[in-house]
């Protein structure tokens, strides 16, 4: 069988491996309860953490924040109304995983809700002050030669724009460090080509292009962090300078006075990547870009309009896309799921087509994100009108059925058992594949199951013991 | 096929934050004729801790929230953060978050400076009106400038101890109206007394009223009442409405009637019959034994 | 005995499982590939033959759809 020219076509056909976004909870979700307990420790975390909370489980949270004896459970449950008790549950999951909160006895038999002390104790710090002040805070001399906000824009725009071009492959800009280039390797957004050594860009690499700017930053750090301890760096000391780092204000210098040398190297990497701005490596002092800035908050938009953005793109009911840039890269990422008509030296017009969208979604990418790529980039213009959606519905509405229409088969992987000699024998079988979640199909008359190709193993070997124990001529011929 | 075009985004966003905005404008009392402040002045500086432990909670709600807070004052009503002038330069003391240092250096600064700029020792009221209508400026001009497509949902937060006076009537009634308008909620922390014109506002743009029953617990009763956004109150229990008291005030002695006059040009309220309507200038007949007064009943 | 075969799981709406089943009868893919007809959404299929499947499926939406606009006015 060629199974190895076609695996390939045909895991992307079979699962999907779209691109993994994981937020700040999801992080910390798998993080042991000791090393939260050790993040704990530093205000910053607890500050960014707080906020990553669900609405509830913020106010949760601050109500017991000055109660020092644990709070029954079911006075917690009474502050929500009746109607939200779904998301009440919800909630103290979210609280309990993160041990932000802690199940603690009541005398009288009640269990309560009492909050992590560490988690107090720093989140207090970060809102009333007292304890140390964080570690990049040194006073510094007025810089002569400060950087106002717009300078550290372009800069922190064009540092990042390098690796994204260097994703597509672009040669007209400066290369990115083997760092760089290995992190981007280990995200899965780029791999190795096995003919020349060179690496291209994947599946995930495109969906990641799509991605807006404060999510594509989280997400490469993300995968960053995976590595600094493979580099002999501290896991917790960067994540807790990250986050100082996100919490600092725009246009302001930082020391790195009495920082540590991971510290710094972890700096340098930083600079490399635009998320802060130095103009000598020794320079002492540093600015932070509006990259590192909220790092965790999934929706980012400032507030007023001149720190957003500008958006570029319009969508015209009749599916024509008007694209105001000049920048190869946004065409390049336009083109994926436009057909581009013409190009003039400030605009590009394209029309998306099924042609156009189905090339995209056979590449992998969705149409949620073609559609947010879109409405993130969407031209100031578009939002103005008292339409509340900025993209025409019809065109939403078509990119979406257009991959419904792709959609009318899944497939699984699977083994199919069948042709079972009694009932017991089948339901024995099937009671052990369903409590393992391996069992994706069966039919208790036609005594026929099918279990998915992972669990295959598992469930074989069950059988052959089962029927080892049971001493009869069960044989499993495979097909 | 499955036709269902919304549910993929609808799930995953389920119990997660919603995406918007929202500016808090708190209007704190600061007027010195105030009785609670007038028997005991520390409790201005116990009022001023919890207001600002409160601003920042806010402000740690969400990266993107804004701010702003004011002093009403007898004579004037001014915003002490963001203050006037050029931001302040703060360099962490301790583990605070930079940001919450700046709010309260920036707020105790510029209050000082407003207190120790009060020179006269006349009693008068506090210009609470004023300093709404000034609140809905502020928030007006932030609507016009903020990035388009955004969501910013806006309200004000009145933190006083004054009495409850009918002499700013018209005022209330007119900055109410326009702040349910422009879709800004009022709440209202009574500190001292009951106050039923606020109340009103409360009630008029949907916001909560609390009078709190103590001082010493201040910031508790701010946090636990006044914090949760009005998107999700409804998904807390929080004290609920209390009836109304919808008396007007005349336009002649400024007091609150249950029964009065009313212009039928105008609809200006009066306590006693003018024969000329002191807003409109219509000219009414006197009544006479023949014809039936101008009286109308109104709401109780 | 139990019979244990490996293949891929599809799990359809009854008008695309009938259109499967068309294609296997007449041998439109060059030959027969369903292994097993489970039940009225849900079919067991051999694994090699999934490309080769899921471009006629791509064929057949291609005929029942028709362009939406002119495509460019020249």
């Amino acid at each position: 069988m060629a199974e190895t020219a076609e695996s390939s076509t045909n895991v992307t056909l079979i699962q999907p491996s779209n691109l993994e976004c994981k937020n700040l909870y999801d992080y910390l979700k798998t993080r042991s309860s000791a090393v939260l307990e050790k993040l704990y420790n530093h205000p910053t975390i607890c500050l960014a953490v707080y906020r990553e909370l669900p609405e509830l489980g913020r106010q949760y949270v601050i109500r017991i924040l000055f109660v020092e004896q644990p709070v029954p459970q079911a006075v917690v449950a009474s502050w929500g109304s009746q109607a939200y008790s779904k998301e009440h549950v919800y909630v103290s999951k979210v609280l309990t995983e993160l041990s932000v909160w802690l199940e603690s006895p009541i005398p009288g038999g009640l269990t309560g809700w009492i909050l992590s002390s560490t988690f107090k104790r720093n989140l207090k710090i970060a809102l009333l002050g007292g304890g140390k002040p964080w570690s990049m805070s040194s006073a510094l001399e007025v810089d002569s030669k400060a950087r106002d906000v717009s300078f550290l824009d372009s800069y922190s725009m064009e540092r990042w724009e390098c690796v994204l071009h260097y994703m597509v492959g672009s040669q007209q800009q400066e290369g990115i460090s083997a760092d760089a280039v290995r992190i981007l390797i280990h995200a899965g957004l780029m791999k190795c080509d096995d003919v020349d050594g060179s690496s291209v860009i994947t599946r995930q690499g495109f969906q990641f292009l799509l991605l807006d700017r404060q999510a594509q930053v989280w997400h490469f750090i993300l995968h960053y962090l995976d590595t600094v301890e493979n580099k002999g760096l501290d896991l917790a000391e960067c994540l807790t300078f990250l986050f100082q780092l996100s919490f600092s204000t725009l246009g302001k210098d930082y020391s790195t006075e009495g920082m540590s040398n991971g510290l710094l190297v972890f700096l340098q990497h930083l600079r490399e990547f635009g998320l802060v701005y130095q103009r000598k490596r020794k320079a002492g002092r540093f600015y932070p870009t509006r990259l590192a800035l909220n790092i965790t908050s999934s929706q980012s938009q400032a507030l007023l309009e001149e720190d957003t953005p500008k958006g570029y793109i319009v969508v015209e009911t009749n599916y024509r896309v008007y694209a105001y840039t000049d920048s190869n890269l946004q065409v390049a990422l336009l083109g994926l799921f436009t057909e581009l008509l013409y190009r003039f030296p400030n605009v590009i017009v394209g029309i998306l087509t099924r042609d156009s969208i189905r090339q995209a979604l056979k590449g992998g990418i969705t149409a949620e994100q073609i559609i947010g790529y879109l409405k993130q980039h969407v031209h100031p213009q578009m939002l103005r009108g008292e339409a509340k959606q900025p993209l025409p519905p019809t065109v939403v509405d078509q990119i979406k059925l257009w991959e419904l229409e792709r959609n009318r088969l899944t497939y699984s992987e699977g083994v199919l058992y069948g042709q079972f000699l009694s009932q017991n024998d089948f339901n024995v079988l099937r009671e052990f594949a369903h409590t393992n979640g391996h069992l994706i199909w069966c039919n208790r008359d036609k005594r026929t199951m099918v279990v998915s190709k992972a669990g295959h193993d598992d469930v074989k070997k069950f059988w052959k013991r089962y029927s080892k124990a049971n001493s009869s001529p069960h044989n499993l011929t495979e097909a | 096929m499955m036709m269902d075009l919304e549910g993929s985004t609808e799930k995953s966003a389920d119990f997660t934050n919603t995406d918007e905005t929202s500016l808090l404008v708190i209007i704190m009392d600061s007027n010195p004729a105030q009785r609670i402040l007038r028997e005991n002045p520390h409790v201005l500086t116990q009022c001023v801790d919890s207001v600002i432990a409160f601003a920042n909670a806010h402000l740690m709600q969400k990266a993107q929230n804004k701010l702003a807070v004011m002093a009403c004052h007898s004579k004037l009503s001014e915003f002490i953060y963001p203050g006037p002038g050029k931001q302040l330069d703060v360099r962490q003391i301790d583990g605070q978050y930079e940001v919450f240092t700046l709010v309260e250096k920036t707020i105790k600064q510029n209050l000082a400076k407003i207190l120790t700029s009060e020179t006269s020792t006349v009693i008068t009221e506090s210009l609470l009106a004023g300093a709404i209508a000034m609140a809905l400026c502020y928030i007006h001009r932030i609507n016009r400038i903020k990035a388009p497509g955004l969501k910013l949902n806006s309200r004000i937060l009145v933190v006083t101890g004054s009495g409850d006076s009918a002499s700013q009537y018209m005022n209330y009634m007119n900055v109410f109206f326009t702040a349910q308008k422009q879709n800004v909620v009022i709440d209202v922390c009574a500190l001292d007394q009951h106050l039923s014109l606020l109340q009103q506002g409360c009630d008029i743009t949907s916001g909560m009223y609390l009078r709190v029953p103590q001082m010493q617990g201040l910031l508790q009763y701010l946090l636990w009442v006044f914090l949760p956004e009005p998107p999700i109150r409804q998904k807390l229990v929080l004290p609920p409405p209390v009836k109304v008291d919808y008396r007007a005030a005349c336009f002649c002695h400024r007091e609150l009637i249950d029964i009065g006059y009313v212009c039928s040009v105008c609809l200006s309220i009066f306590c006693k019959f003018s024969p000329i309507c002191t807003t409109c200038h219509t000219v009414f007949k006197i009544p006479s034994l023949g014809v039936k007064p101008k009286k109308k009943k109104l709401k109780i | 005995m139990v019979n244990v075969m490996k293949g891929i799981l599809v799990k359809c709406d009854p008008a695309m499982k009938q259109f499967l089943l068309h294609l296997d009868e007449t041998i439109k893919l060059g030959r027969k590939f369903i292994i097993q007809d489970l039940d009225e959404s849900h079919l067991f299929i051999s694994s090699d033959i999934l490309d080769t499947l899921q471009a006629k499926i791509d064929d057949l939406m291609d005929q029942i759809s028709f362009p939406i606009m002119e495509k460019t006015i020249n």
